[in-house]
């Protein structure tokens, strides 16, 4: 079993889309995050689900993590920092080690990568452009068979 | 007569300004978000999470001790897939690349023996965990600090439910 032969379709983003869509599209499709990819297709970042929270929590919880428990306030409210922002704002200045595998790579490949790179979804490339993207429970569902 | 207890929600008012347009987060807390999920004792075996993980899709699962109602750890997917991986290649990852073997014979047979309190890291550490009445700004601090993809919320020192990281999003999101 191959890399190319697990991954399935995933919604990716591109580095300059609106950041505010990337966060609906993991909201609205309980992601756990998004691959990042630049106009040609070419995997560039993973931007987790909880990393996006980061960005919308309020910034003087970013500057005061104690601050956290006011009341009052209204999450919801500073979604609005993600306004105007494209998904390459969101991302590291310098990025991680891209989390792909190639498509021809064998699934232990796969779980070594993932296992180091700790992130829960990886990118599945061939011939460097993105060709699907596998999840945890994915490689876990597929060592589990046969 | 058993003396009633006031609902928590009447003892902390949340002052809300009449004129804000957005009410869905105003005063609501992780106990108002969070949902059932399933559970896995630390001592059960290590293929039963891998198993509950693989078909229901999940990024992680709370793990329970049998003395306490209060979760123990989280235990994520990304880090489950560490133990499929045979030690040579976590050694070198190079190895990788060579490896024929069937995963599946593999992951079975290095799985069967262990229990979840086997793929739990060594260190206790910060584990992510909100009280019930807590505000969901609080949720996604910890969850965003931890990178964690999952919260465990705790009522009165039992777990009471999850939320994910897409969930917690989606509140957010979700009158904007």
């Amino acid at each position: 079993m191959r890399a190319k032969d697990l991954d399935e379709q995933f919604p990716i983003v591109q580095i300059d889309s609106d950041a505010m869509d990337a966060a609906r599209m993991i909201a609205e499709h309980g992601l756990p995050g998004l691959v990042v990819a630049d106009a040609s297709h070419k995997p560039l970042a993973v931007i987790l689900a909880s990393e996006m929270l980061y960005f919308v929590l309020p910034r003087y919880v970013q500057a005061d993590v104690t601050l956290a428990g006011v009341l009052g306030d209204v999450l919801a409210d500073h979604a609005q920092n993600l306004a105007g922002k494209t998904v390459g704002d969101l991302l590291p200045k310098d990025l991680r080690k891209v989390p792909a595998v190639d498509a021809r790579d064998g699934v232990i490949k796969v779980a070594a990568e993932m296992s180091q790179q700790r992130c829960p979804l990886i990118a599945v490339t061939e011939n460097g452009f993105l060709h699907g993207v596998i999840t945890a429970s994915r490689l876990l569902a597929a060592a589990l068979k046969s | 007569m058993p003396v009633r207890t006031q609902p928590e929600n009447t003892l902390t008012p949340i002052p809300v300004p009449e004129r804000s347009p957005r009410k869905y987060c105003g005063g609501v807390r992780a106990e108002d978000l969070d949902e059932k999920f399933p559970v896995v004792k630390i001592d059960s075996n290590a293929l039963d999470a891998v198993r509950l993980l693989a078909e229901h899709r999940l990024n992680g699962l709370v793990v329970v001790t049998d003395t306490s109602e209060t979760p123990f750890a989280v235990l994520p997917a990304s880090q489950v897939v560490r133990f499929i991986v045979p030690g040579y290649v976590q050694d070198d990852p190079g190895l990788a690349s060579v490896v024929t073997e069937s995963m599946a014979d593999h992951a079975a047979e290095k799985l069967g023996g262990k229990t979840i309190r086997d793929m739990l890291p060594k260190q206790r550490q910060h584990i992510p965990v909100a009280e019930a009445d807590d505000t969901i700004i609080e949720v996604a601090e910890v969850m965003a600090r931890l990178r964690s993809p999952l919260v465990a919320v705790v009522k009165d020192g039992k777990l009471h439910g999850v939320i994910t990281a897409s969930r917690l999003l989606s509140a957010a999101l979700k009158e904007e």
